[in-house]
């Protein structure tokens, strides 16, 4: 029932399990994603989904199909980190995220991905989870921690503070038990979990729900975007993303679905951008 | 007993922000979230973008937070965040200027 699937890039690993679950025709448990380089997309796959979800919007508003872009801020708003900032960037991140956050809560009534990471509640004080992210692993990597040290963590507290200084992995838990009730909706992202190996960053995301046009996209642009933005402040190489969802939809249906044939031309035009752009490579 | 009016009577308003005020509090926003000047964004407006200038949906967040700040007043209901509608400047101060009017019609 398992599957793995393998990927240079966002847009080839996408369109690499899209097919295989438009192929199964029904969604699957447990289908796991590799993106080799997390921030390269293929610039044309990425219109055509584009063009994809603005018609979709534009023609079933109430379908709430929002765009790669809009779905991909929800976990790390990358117009708002600023590198050339050097060490203030990832203040200048915290505080404008901060002041937009009384504006998304109208849409997003129980807030962002990202507010969860850098605003998590706990006993009614906000733990930012990024900050102390970073600060582990330059941490680490000052101490010359760099080497293979992969553990699990499956303990769902932020950056527990018994945890050893010496380990090289991190966890950033989304869901909070007791407050995300619903069976459906957000929080879908359920965790994510870092490890620093020989100087570079891998990151393994979990989804409990995923669905595969409206959302899977965009949730691969911002977790890499992330991943981009622990690595750049913690001075690490970025590594490769895998995204596990244990529960994949390819959204055929035609409820709140969007149609086998609609599907398939989208996959066909996808394939064949890909292929136009192997061969331009190799022109 | 009260009277009607006074039971009815809206809350002391915020004064009223006119389409030449808003305009320049908009790029001092932007400025601020893209920590630049407000001389060095007018510049990029005027140069390369043509009189206008693309933005994230983000950045158009922080930019009506802050404008709220400042006017002390809701500039934007959740069925203006729609992506498209503050995907440039013109587009955000269009939405802020129709919302505008829209509450001053209210309240007439």
């Amino acid at each position: 029932m398992a599957a793995a699937i393998f990927g240079q890039n966002v847009s080839v690993a996408w369109l690499d399990a899209f097919q295989f679950l438009l192929e199964k025709g029904r969604d699957i448990p447990n289908l796991a994603v590799t993106i080799e380089h997390p921030l390269e997309e293929n610039a044309r796959i990425r219109a055509l989904l584009d063009r994809f979800i603005a018609a979709q919007r534009s023609q079933k508003p109430s379908h709430r199909v929002e765009p790669i872009s809009t779905v991909a801020n929800t976990i790390f708003p990358s117009a708002l980190y600023l590198p050339r900032l050097g060490p203030k960037a990832s203040a200048h991140l915290y505080e404008m995220s901060g002041l937009a956050r009384s504006v998304s809560r109208r849409r997003n009534r129980l807030g962002t991905y990202f507010e969860r990471l850098v605003a998590w509640p706990k006993d009614g004080h906000a733990v930012n989870q990024l900050e102390k992210v970073v600060s582990r692993i330059k941490s680490a990597r000052a101490r010359g921690r760099a080497k293979e040290n992969s553990l699990e963590i499956g303990i769902a507290e932020p950056c527990d503070s018994e945890m050893p200084n010496d380990q090289n992995t991190a966890a950033l838990p989304i869901y909070s038990p007791g407050r995300d009730n619903g069976i459906m909706g957000f929080p879908c992202l359920s965790h994510i979990s870092l490890s620093l190996v020989d100087g570079t960053l891998h990151m393994t995301a979990l989804y409990r729900n995923h669905e595969f046009v409206r959302r899977a996209y965009g949730n691969y642009v911002g977790l890499g975007r992330l991943l981009g933005f622990i690595a750049n402040e913690s001075g690490s190489e970025v590594g490769e993303l895998m995204c596990v969802s244990s529960h994949a939809d390819p959204e055929i249906g035609h409820g709140s679905g969007f149609g086998a044939n609609a599907l398939r031309r989208l996959l066909a035009d996808c394939h064949a951008a890909r292929a136009d752009s192997s061969q331009s490579r190799g022109a | 007993m009260a009277s009607t009016v006074e039971q009815t009577a809206a809350p002391p308003s915020a004064p009223p922000i006119s389409t030449n005020d808003l305009g320049p509090r908009i790029i001092d926003a932007l400025a601020q979230v893209r920590a630049m000047t407000p001389e060095e964004l007018r510049s990029e407006i005027n140069g390369a973008g043509g009189g206008d200038c693309v933005m994230d949906s983000k950045e158009a967040e922080v930019v009506i937070s802050i404008l709220e700040r400042h006017f002390n007043r809701e500039l934007a209901k959740v069925e203006d965040l729609e992506p498209e509608q503050m995907n440039t400047l013109n587009a955000l101060r269009n939405l802020i200027d129709t919302r505008l009017n829209s509450n001053s019609q209210g309240q007439d």
